[in-house]
Parts: structure tokens; C-alpha cells; sequence
């Protein structure tokens, strides 16, 4: 009885015993872009690209199912899977095509896609071990998948800092639940562990039997860094946001009662003075109102210094040589330092910086006398060193401007500060010294000045073991220095 | 005769401690307490040194010393301030170009603001 072929709804062609076409359907002529009569006759196994294994396939006539590929006749490839539909294939039968190509095509778009991915793709057996790991897991982790393998996740992943989050991972998990953007650590073979973004789902056999977990991870170590990176200056950002608004709110304070107690004091001083000249020398009323000279000179002198730390108005902006401002603030300086503490100077000729030297002035004086205070009265030293700063190094400190720059260091062997005190120091009113000893304000100032003059002030410290600062200032090349002066000038 | 001196300040503590050293010195000092005040007593007394405060109510130091100036071209002023309560504009350097003589930071010693009310008189 003749197959009846035409009625066989997937391709499929009828063979003599020499292998040629004796009857084929509509949809095998279909997926060879040929007639269905011209198929009849000829060799099937000719149509494919492999027309030898085809005709091995077909003389061994026991294999179940085999792909071959054909080349239709515009050209056009297409994958076909033939199986032998009757028992006796070498005396002519039946054969059954498959039209695999949108299967091929469909797999080789997958396969390009896992390979651009930097992805890696796993699946585990129904106990949770992994049982396969594509190549991209040693790309990224740097060892091999199969190290892993026979392991479960919260085996090979850090779970001690997010025990919590495993524990419900690990629920889902046993509740054969999906799940999407697990996040967990894992160290990769350096020791350095990463960031990894998993998601998942469960897979069932055909009675509804769970087979395991595929799904695939990736590393976000570099983005999560990115991001808290991001945070950290954001954060810093707003820290000098408050700190901005601090200053501007004293501002305001401070311009309200500096015309009031400047007013205030005029009596204690002017009237203090012209009376203390007209009582007898070493009685104690003339003691007594220079206490109270003196008392109002330091009232003044805050004032002053709260004004000068909230002005608004630019500094003036001249050439300053630095070394020849250094030395003549130290030897203005040495008479207030103790004769117990001993000034190491080492002052190199520097390039000039673009300032305002009165300002400067105040930087030596806050700095060095604080370095004084905090030696106290034991001996010691305070070295003032003025160089010019290595430019790697600047790079490193990531300063704001690009080129050569001053640093004007001084540092004390006095009693240093813990890293809660260092935090603070700059903050104005912040200071560690005995009510009268200090305002609060000298480092601020010092900051501000250098903020002012573009640069950049670093602090080293600990406790008993001295402190040391070092202020960075932007240095001008002499061509700067000879135009900011002819432009003075014309001015 | 000695040389008269008007003082315009707001404060009375600021006033009297004008007089003490000024007086002190032998100058003859009178008092108003803003701008509007002292431009009666400046156009009615005559002083030959007027001393003034710059932050004051009803006439402020600035506009004083415009008028001043422009009745009296050759008025020796002294501006003296403690400073604005903005802190925004220096006064006492537009006091000065308005065509102070001299100006004064309070609180101020006072020995100094003597020697320059003496230099006022001696230029």
C-alpha cells in the first residue's frame, strides 16, 4: 500500500531502495524551495551539505534522528532534523523532516547574546547544587566554573554579614519560588570579594517535579562602588553646604553685634587708658583697671577677628614672595614663643603666589602660635619649612588646579590630637583650649584664607606625638607674576 | 580760645567718653545724637572739628558729612564707626571720600584718636 505521503502534515519523503525520491509532500518541497516534482527521482541524500553523512544516516537506518543541513535552491540554508519513519530504511521507506532552522537561528542569537553578556549563566539539580556554570563565571570571578559545581550558592557566597537576607533567600528558595536581584557577596580568586546580582527560577519536569534553579548573576561590584563613591561626595558636599550656611548664619550674628559691642567698648578702653595714666604707679586701682584694659583689648580683638572671618568682601590680590613674608611673620613671632621652644626654619626660595599678605601673615601667626600652645611650657620644637611641592604628589592629593604649587608647613612637637579631635578643628568655635586661651576661630580663619587663595590645607596628628600642618598654595610661573604686576600697576 | 568739637553719636556712652578725653585735652566738645540734630548744632555752633558716628537712626553719618560738606567745604570731619551691621560695605573707606580728614575704627585708644584729633587741627 503507498504511504500517502501528501497527507503527512510535516515534510516528509518516500525513498526506493537506492535512496531516491519516490513520492515527497508539499511541506519537504517547501523547506527545499523546489517543485514537488522535482524532487522525485533524485537523491535525497544529495540535497543536503553533507551528502555523505546522509547517506551513512541512512544506511545505518538506525539512528532515531539526525540534523542535516540543506541548501534550498535560492541559496537560503535550512536545518532540518530527519528521522526514519519506517523499519527498513534501505530498501526505501519513509522519512520524516523536522524544520529546525528558527530553532538553530534562535540558539545561535542566544549564544552570541551570552557571550557579549558579562552575565554568567548557572543552573543547580532539584538539591541546589550547582551543576552549571557558563564561561563567563572565570572571566569574571577568575576560576574556573567547575570548582563550584556540586556546591550550593550559600555554600560558595559570603552569607556571615547578611545572614538575615540569606535566611529569606534561602525561604524562597526552598518555596521553589523565583526570584530577581538577590544581591550577595562572594569572594573571586584574588580574596577580593565582589558584589553579585543573581535572579532566578525554579524548573519542573513534565509531572511537575522541581529539576532545580537556573538563572543567571552578574558582578556589580564596580557599580555599587561607583555609587557609594558618589554618596560619599554627595554627602561631602552637603557637609560643606551646612558648613556654608553655619558661616553665613554667623555672619549675619556677628555683623549684628559687632557694631553694638564695638560701640560698647569704647568706654572700657578710651576711658580705662586716659584713668589708668592718672593713678599712682603699683596702686592697686591702677592694677586693677589695666586688668580691665587688657580684658576689653581681648573683647576687641575677638570681635575683630569674628569680623574678619565672616567678611564677605575679597581679600586684596598681589604678587607675595613667600619666603621673605615667612621670615619676617617668624621674627615678629619669636617674641611671643616661649625661649623653651626651639624654631627650626628651613626656608627655600619658592615661586611667588598670587595673595594677599596680611592674610598670609595671619595663616603664620594662627599656625604658629597654636603650635606653641600645644607645647606648652616643656621644651620643644617647631619646624616652619617653606618648599616648593612635588607635583606627584599634588596630583595624588587631587588638588584643585593643575600645575606647580608652595607648601608652607609647620609642625610642633607639642601634645597632637586624636582622630575625634581632627575632625573638628576646622569648625569655627571648635577648640580644645581653656576658656580665654582661644577663640575657636584660628583654624577656621586659616582654612578660609587658604580657601580664598585657592589652596588646600592638610593636617596630620595623633595624640602625644606632635601635629603638623601643611598649607598648599597655588604658585604663579614669573611670566604670571611680571603680568599680575604690570597689571597692578596700571591699575 | 580752644577749638570747639562737635560729636554725633548715637550712643551716650560712645558721647561721654568723647568728652572725657577731649575735654581732657582741653578741647571744647559739644554733643548731638544723629545726623538731623547735629547739622543744627553744627549750623548754629560753628565747631571747628566735627567728629561723627556713621550707623545712626533718623540721619545716618554718610549723609551728614554730604551736607556738612557741601555747607562747608573746608570742614575738617573725623568719621568714626564700629563697623555696619551688614558688614557688606566698608563706611568708613566712603566716609573718606566723601572727604572725612580722617577716619576711626571704635573701639579705639585714646591716646590715638587724640594725637589725630591734634593733627586734625595742627595740618
Amino acid at each position: 500500500m503507498p504511504i500517502p505521503v501528501a497527507q503527512i502534515p510535516t515534510p516528509a519523503v518516500v525513498l526506493d531502495g537506492k535512496g531516491l525520491v519516490y513520492a515527497a509532500n508539499d511541506a519537504m518541497a517547501g523547506c527545499l524551495g523546489v517543485a514537488r516534482q522535482e524532487l522525485i527521482g533524485t537523491e535525497f541524500a544529495g540535497w543536503a551539505d553533507d551528502r555523505d553523512a546522509m547517506r551513512d544516516f541512512l544506511r545505518r537506518a538506525g539512528g532515531r534522528q539526525q540534523e542535516f543541513d540543506f541548501r534550498t535552491r535560492n541559496g537560503n540554508r535550512r536545518a532540518i532534523a530527519i528521522s526514519i519513519g519506517s523499519s527498513d530504511a534501505r530498501n526505501g521507506g519513509l522519512l520524516l523532516g523536522f524544520d529546525t532552522t528558527a530553532l538553530r537561528e534562535c540558539e545561535r542569537r542566544y549564544c552570541a547574546m551570552f557571550e557579549v553578556a558579562s552575565d554568567w549563566f548557572w543552573e543547580t539539580d532539584g538539591a541546589l547544587r550547582l551543576s552549571h556554570l557558563s564561561p563567563n563565571f572565570e572571566t569574571a570571578m577568575g576560576m574556573p566554573g567547575r570548582a563550584l559545581l556540586g556546591k550550593r550558592r550559600d555554600e560558595v557566597a559570603d552569607t556571615t554579614e547578611d545572614a538575615d537576607r540569606w535566611r529569606v533567600h534561602l525561604a524562597m528558595l526552598a518555596a521553589r519560588r523565583p526570584f530577581r536581584d538577590f544581591v550577595c557577596r562572594q569572594a573571586g580568586s584574588d580574596g577580593r570579594r565582589r558584589w553579585l546580582k543573581s535572579s532566578g527560577v525554579p524548573m519542573f519536569d513534565a509531572e511537575g517535579g522541581f529539576t532545580g534553579y537556573q538563572g543567571a548573576t552578574t558582578d556589580v561590584t564596580a557599580y555599587l562602588e561607583a555609587e557609594a563613591a558618589a554618596d560619599h561626595k554627595r554627602r561631602s558636599l552637603e557637609a560643606e553646604l551646612q558648613h556654608a550656611q553655619k558661616l553665613e548664619a554667623l555672619g549675619a550674628l556677628a555683623g549684628g553685634i559687632a557694631h553694638d559691642l564695638n560701640n560698647t567698648l569704647v568706654p572700657v578702653i578710651a576711658l580705662a587708658k586716659i584713668t589708668v595714666d592718672k593713678l599712682p604707679e603699683h596702686s592697686r586701682e591702677r592694677r586693677n583697671l589695666a586688668t580691665i584694659l587688657e580684658a576689653g583689648a581681648r573683647a576687641r580683638d575677638l570681635v575683630r577677628q569674628i569680623l574678619a572671618f565672616t567678611r564677605k568682601e575679597a581679600p586684596t590680590r598681589t604678587t607675595v614672595e613667600l619666603s621673605g613674608l615667612v621670615r619676617s611673620s617668624l621674627k615678629l613671632l619669636r617674641a611671643s614663643i616661649p625661649s623653651t621652644i626651639h624654631i627650626d626654619e628651613a626656608i627655600a626660595e619658592v615661586p611667588p603666589v598670587r595673595g594677599d599678605p596680611g592674610q598670609i601673615h595671619q595663616i603664620m601667626i594662627n599656625l604658629v602660635v597654636n603650635a606653641a600652645q600645644a607645647i606648652g611650657e616643656a621644651p620643644g620644637k617647631i619646624a616652619i619649612e617653606l618648599a616648593t611641592a612635588p607635583s606627584d604628589r599634588l596630583d595624588q592629593a587631587q588638588h584643585p588646579w593643575i600645575g606647580p604649587a608652595v607648601r608652607l608647613s609647620v609642625q610642633d612637637s607639642g601634645c597632637g590630637m586624636d582622630e575625634a579631635t581632627i575632625k573638628h578643628i576646622f569648625e569655627p568655635f571648635f577648640t580644645t583650649k581653656a576658656v580665654g586661651d582661644g577663640t575657636g576661630l584660628g583654624l577656621s580663619v586659616v582654612q578660609g584664607i587658604v580657601a580664598q587663595h585657592g589652596g588646600r590645607i592638610a593636617v596630620e596628628s595623633r595624640r602625644g606625638q606632635g601635629t603638623r600642618f601643611d598649607v598648599y598654595l597655588p604658585a604663579l610661573s614669573r611670566e604670571e607674576a611680571r603680568q599680575l604686576d604690570m597689571s597692578g600697576a596700571a591699575a | 580760645m580752644s577749638k570747639r568739637i562737635l560729636i554725633i553719636d548715637d550712643d551716650l556712652a560712645v558721647r561721654d567718653t568723647l568728652i572725657a578725653i577731649l575735654e581732657d585735652r582741653g578741647y571744647e566738645v559739644m554733643t548731638a545724637v544723629n545726623g538731623q540734630q547735629g547739622l543744627a548744632v553744627f549750623r548754629s555752633e560753628r565747631p571747628d572739628l566735627l567728629v561723627t558716628d556713621i550707623v545712626m537712626p533718623v540721619k545716618e553719618g554718610l549723609q551728614t558729612i554730604r551736607e556738612i560738606r557741601a555747607e562747608r567745604p573746608d570742614m575738617k570731619i573725623i568719621a568714626i564707626s564700629g563697623g555696619s551691621r551688614t558688614e557688606r560695605h566698608d563706611f568708613l573707606e566712603i566716609a573718606r571720600q566723601l572727604g572725612a580728614w580722617d577716619v576711626v575704627v571704635k573701639p579705639f585708644d585714646a591716646e590715638d584718636f587724640v594725637a589725630r584729633v591734634d593733627r586734625c587741627f595742627a595740618a
